[in-house]
């Protein structure tokens, strides 16, 4: 009877503890559109570096609307600490615009952490990277201006003077770039010839392929990527195709340089990238305040990477001078 | 009396004090000139290691962002291995990035003073350990956004240091025992009692003196507590004659030392030069290849390398040094400039298949402009040791030769006479002490009323303050050349007052307090005494300077700085207040001319000495080396200085300061000596030379250093003329001619100038205004007292001094508000002719009618007062 009250004592004390520890051990998740990438995993290697016992979760849309339609029901069940989200597109479906929720969010009191959003002002995300206007929403920009990607074509082209970029109408992110590089086209004085893609992703890769086809009729000098997460994925048939046109490409993602043909990118690494969504997820989980209060964090580490096999196949070098800070790499032969 | 082997022994004890002066002044140059020119070997790879964060910022983004920025750091150690490390920094002083990971967060303080105090983007500075080259970082606005140093330990630096030391050493040895050994030969040839007449009869009259009292003994004892007698030591025959010859192997021996030792120094250091200059030409080649293997490495074919040729033009407009610079590689030659001088070639291996040769030709006038940098700055030491050796030489040959032999010839005359009613006690030499101690105790026993009627001979002259004054006045100007500097490191806590002006205030405290304090000089003097008053002011001096080296703020520092400029004004004029009441009005204009040339010589040594030793020691230090000096001269004025109060009694009545000395202008000869010698002079000394010349020097594309160096030859001609003065008739038989005359030729200078300025004719118009301020000091000083003694006898020597001296202080700030107003409109061009056109005419006008009135109204020194 003594030895059953103390395993009985035991178990419940074991139980108790095994509640304390789940109930502190916190839980994470992660909405993405394509598969668990470089940002993603950025983020689960931090979050697990900052605290070894959290739960991180990963809600993949599988680059399906109909699932992303779903997607804040599944978050919402899954009774979540805190939600990181992966690009535009995924960020409006789970929160929402300002002008649908004000200071609200879809998601309700769940704090949001959004990360790979090229533009969440322009995307009526948040009010501005300061003051997110938003309660439980905030987030990571990694994205250099788009000034200071002309100001690295110049440096590696002194003549250039034509941009070429293809866009998804049908994505806001993709819409809302197109409309800031044609801004910066008129105010920094270089012509801009933009081909929109739209339907699926067969039309769209064949929009592509007259686009470029195109662009290079019309004596475009480079292609920018701008922001389009089917560029992204299709990523080694866009600058394949660039690239045998004898088009550069200047990629704001950093992988398309190392892992596809793009020429030349200045960003910040994808898996950095995710690492800050963590830490600025980490700040909001062991503290008290709203998400809202914490203002969107910036990248603060950029590199300029060039494609040293894609310099060669283009003859297209850069000068000796801006060498000096290129990383350069081989990408995939 | 075997003077020679005396003079022999002072000789080898100044030469050893000269020596010892200019080793470690000069010292501290070497240590400066090599620091400087390992930091600008430094500087080129600081260059190389910021061109790619400069990129940075021009496309827009902040340095701390480049991912890469420690192996673009590390790059720079590639370059130089001996470079300790690399660190890029924030302005506000945090490490963002360093080639080298240490503990350290933060630069250090001096980095960042450094860094401050630049307004160019190259800088450099010296640490505790490390000798330190850095490079700002600016936007396209402007604005410093981040800066690059780079660190040597200081290794090279020590051994270099003390190589030179030793060499010094050795030099300086072997200077005093050929100098001693040379001036033992000179005085022996030129001291012959054939040819020493006034020698042989000072000695004839001691021998005399010796003969007529021999047998009578008394209590020395009692010499010491006998009443003084104090007596200007004339400048007699025996003075002149002995003057003379000592004077012309001292001189010998102070030229061929200094300029031997200079030799030795610019020898040494020169051979500095050529290598080093060697070396920043191969570490620009080094840089260039570094690049060029940078790009081949990234997959950039040799002969396909882009922008390669205005890399090279960027590497030469980057490093000035670099006349031409060329790259050889794949059969293709790449090159600017065109190569002359000495040039670095190297063969280099760019990757397995590339070889190329890299050229990098330096600028022949770069080693010229360094030679010539070195012997200026070696030539400033020299001249520096120089003066003070005059100093030392005058009081060593006043107080232990030619004051104890006047003194003894004095007492033996009065012995001879029959008066047997002084005695005299030399310190040393050991010779005259024993005679002079034979002699008091006959006088002491064969006084015709015992030792009640006979007094202590103290002889006083010019030579008492000389050494005092000039170490005053070096104490005073040495921290000039950084203060502005050091003013701008404090916090500024008058809010409402800008930082420019508050900087300012320091200055001005010092000329108000200067102004009021002047004509309080003279009365406070003669109240307390002229010793007392220096030994006080030189002390309080010494706290100033203290004061002034741990003011938290500005307004701490202008308060000090304040007190400093009353104290320095009181001393100076104590000093030739002491002067004028002690010597025969027969050698005032001789004595006065002297006076002003040895404050000058201080102002003139502490300007060269103080950067120099601010640059080597640290700018609280030079503070506390003031602070330092400053006792010294009251310990020296204390020992030299014959206490006047005690001897000529209390001031009179009509001696005291009024506010009757505005009664002055009630004179006309005293309006027309303010408005055609005082105002004017006083207008060129502040306004022009102080003002106006750096001004136009930086218009006429002087560089600061340039500007530095004839701000001393100004100095330099006023102490040199000022001395000649002593020596020229004309100066004292005509002072009223002589000052107006001197204005008039300084200010035709300075009008001509205003015209057409240019480099070599502002270096004239600096040296002619020198000699003419320096040879006016003395007339204008013999002018107040004759006007004192004269038409403005009513109100005394006190008055009359007291409103000159306002007047020339007060002139000068009105002049400069005036003068900047007149700028303002119509340039500085038209200010200067202003001045000059102001100078000629009211000189013309003094001399005129100076002319005109009857010879009583003129002052001739040769009549007795």
């Amino acid at each position: 009877m003594k030895y059953r009250n103390g395993l009985l004592g035991f178990i419940l004390f074991a139980s108790l503890v095994a509640q304390v520890a789940a109930d502190t051990s916190n839980r994470v998740g992660m909405v993405l559109w394509a598969g668990c990438e470089d940002v993603c995993r950025g983020v689960a290697d931090q979050l697990r570096a900052m605290d070894p016992g959290i739960e991180f979760l990963q809600f993949d849309a599988a680059r399906d609307e109909n699932v992303l339609a779903r997607m804040p029901d599944l978050v919402k069940d899954a009774k979540l600490d805190l939600l990181v989200t992966w690009g535009t597109r995924v960020t409006r479906q789970m929160v929402g615009t300002k002008a649908e929720f004000n200071e609200g969010s879809r998601m309700g009191d769940m704090p949001v952490v959004f990360t790979v959003v090229s533009d969440p002002v322009a995307s009526d995300i948040v009010d501005s990277y300061t003051e997110t206007g938003r309660t439980q929403i905030t987030g990571t920009r990694n994205r250099v201006p788009e000034a200071v990607n002309i100001n690295g074509l110049r440096r590696v082209m002194p003549d250039f003077n034509h941009l070429g970029l293809i866009y998804e109408p049908e994505a806001d992110n993709s819409l809302r770039k197109f409309e800031e590089i044609n801004a910066l086209s008129k105010q920094e004085g270089f012509h801009l010839t933009a081909v929109p893609v739209r339907g699926g992703d067969p039309a769209k890769l064949q929009h592509m392929a007259t686009g470029i086809a195109q662009m290079k009729a019309a004596g475009v000098q480079f292609i920018y990527l701008g922001s389009s997460t089917f560029l992204e994925t299709h990523a080694d048939t866009f600058t394949e195709t660039a690239l045998s046109h004898g088009l550069p490409v200047l990629s704001p993602y950093e992988k398309l340089v190392h892992e596809s043909q793009a020429y030349l990118s200045i960003a910040a690494r994808d898996y950095d990238v995710g690492k800050l969504a963590a830490q600025q997820a980490m700040r909001i989980l062991n503290s008290d305040a709203q998400a809202g209060s914490y203002p969107v964090l910036a990248m603060e580490e950029f590199a300029f990477v060039l494609n040293g096999s894609v310099a060669k196949k283009l003859s297209l070098y850069p000068p000796l001078d801006m060498m000096q800070l290129f990383e350069v790499t081989e990408g995939r032969q | 009396m075997k003077i020679h082997r005396w003079l022999t022994i002072l000789a080898c004890l100044y030469l050893g004090l000269a020596t010892l002066v200019f080793s470690s002044v000069a010292s501290l140059q070497q240590s400066k000139t090599h620091s400087q020119l390992i930091r600008d070997r430094l500087a080129i790879s600081v260059k190389g290691a910021s061109r790619p964060f400069e990129t940075v910022i021009s496309l827009g983004l902040p340095v701390s962002m480049l991912r890469n920025r420690a192996e673009v750091l590390a790059r720079a150690i590639q370059i130089d291995p001996s470079i300790y490390n690399v660190v890029l920094f924030n302005p506000s002083g945090i490490i963002v990035e360093q080639a080298v990971t240490s503990s350290q967060n933060a630069v250090s303080e001096s980095v960042l003073k450094a860094l401050r105090r630049s307004e160019y983007p190259d800088w450099s500075t010296q640490t505790e350990s490390h000798l330190i080259a850095g490079h700002s970082i600016y936007t396209t606005s402007g604005q410093v956004v981040g800066a690059i140093y780079a660190s040597y330990p200081l290794t090279e630096l020590t051994k270099l240091s003390w190589n030179f030391r030793w060499t010094m050493l050795k030099f300086s040895a072997l200077a005093c025992i050929l100098g001693g050994f040379l001036s033992w030969l000179a005085f022996k040839a030129l001291l012959r009692p054939s040819e020493s007449e006034t020698l042989l009869a000072a000695e004839a009259d001691i021998s005399g003196a010796e003969e007529a009292l021999v047998g009578a003994s008394a209590d020395l004892n009692v010499t010491n507590s006998l009443p003084v007698q104090l007596q200007a030591l004339h400048n007699s025959d025996f003075n002149r004659h002995l003057n003379r010859r000592t004077s012309a192997v001292f001189a010998s021996l102070t030229l061929v030392t200094l300029v031997g030792l200079a030799w030795v120094s610019h020898a040494v250091l020169s051979k500095s030069l050529v290598p080093e200059l060697d070396r920043r030409a191969a570490l620009v080649a080094h840089t260039l290849t570094e690049n060029v293997k940078t790009a081949i490495e990234a997959g950039i074919p040799a002969d396909q390398l882009v922008g390669l040729k205005a890399a090279l033009q960027d590497m030469q407009a980057r490093f000035p040094e670099v006349r031409s610079i060329s790259i050889s590689l794949s059969g293709i030659e790449t090159s600017v400039g065109s190569p002359t001088g000495r040039t670095y070639r190297e063969v280099v291996q760019f990757s397995p298949y590339d070889t190329g040769v890299v050229s990098v030709s330096s600028d022949p006038r770069m080693l010229t402009r360094q030679f010539r940098a070195l012997f200026l700055d070696l030539s400033v030491i020299v001249v520096f040791t120089a003066l003070l050796a005059v100093e030392i030489a005058t009081i060593l040959l006043s107080k232990s030769l030619i004051g104890p032999i006047s003194g003894l010839a004095v007492v033996a005359r009065s012995v001879l006479d029959g008066r047997r009613n002084l005695v005299f006690s030399p310190k040393w030499p050991a010779e005259l002490r024993l005679r002079a101690q034979r002699l008091n105790t006959a006088i002491l026993a064969s006084a015709p009323n015992g030792a009640a009627s006979v007094h202590r001979l103290r002889l006083a002259s010019l030579a008492d303050v000389r050494l005092g004054l000039f170490l005053f006045a070096v104490a005073d100007e040495a921290p000039l050349s950084f203060f502005v500097l050091f003013m701008q490191d404090l916090p500024n806590d008058l809010a409402f007052v800008p930082s420019e002006l508050a900087i300012s205030l320091p200055f001005a405290g010092y000329l108000i307090s200067a102004l009021i304090c002047a004509p309080l000089a003279r009365p406070l003097g003669q109240k307390i005494g002229y010793r007392q008053l220096f030994i006080t002011a030189a002390l309080l001096t010494a706290v100033a300077k203290i004061g002034l080296l741990s003011a938290p703020s500005i307004l701490v520092a202008t308060l000090w700085q304040s007190l400093n400029g009353a104290l320095f004004v009181l001393a100076m004029l104590a000093c030739q207040d002491y002067l004028l009441d002690l010597l025969p009005s027969k050698e005032r204009v001789r004595s006065m001319a002297i006076f002003r040339a040895v404050l000058f010589s201080g102002v003139f040594a502490g300007t060269a000495i103080g950067g120099i030793l601010a640059d080597r020691i640290g700018e609280p230090a030079v503070f506390a080396f003031c602070a330092g000096l400053a006792t010294i001269a009251a310990v020296l004025i204390w020992m030299q200085m014959a206490p006047l109060g005690e001897v000529f009694g209390s001031v009179d009545e009509d001696q005291r300061l009024s506010l009757g000395f505005l009664k002055c202008f009630g004179d006309w000869r005293f309006v027309l000596f303010a408005l055609g010698v005082i105002a004017p002079q006083a207008i060129i000394d502040h306004v022009f030379i102080s003002y106006l010349l750096a001004l136009l020097m930086d218009d006429a594309g002087a560089s600061i250093r340039m500007i530095a160096q004839v701000m001393m030859l100004f100095f330099l001609a006023l102490t040199l003329a000022g001395q000649a003065a002593g020596h020229i008739k004309f100066v004292s038989t005509a002072p009223q001619a002589c000052a107006g005359l001197g204005t008039l030729a300084a200010g035709a200078v300075i009008w001509h100038i205003g015209a057409a300025p240019s480099f070599e004719g502002l270096l004239f118009v600096a040296v002619v205004s020198g000699a003419a301020l320096g040879l006016s000091a003395g007339p204008i000083t013999a002018i107040v007292v004759h006007l004192s003694q004269t038409s403005l006898s009513h109100l005394g020597l006190t008055n009359v001094l007291g409103m000159v001296r306002v007047l020339e202080r007060a002139g000068a700030a009105a002049a400069m508000v005036s003068a900047g107003a007149f700028a303002a409109s119509f340039g500085f061009e038209r200010t200067t002719s202003m001045i000059g056109i102001y100078a000629c005419f009211a000189a013309a006008g003094f001399v005129v009618v100076t002319i005109a009135t009857r010879p009583a109204d003129r002052v001739a020194t040769s009549r007795k007062e």
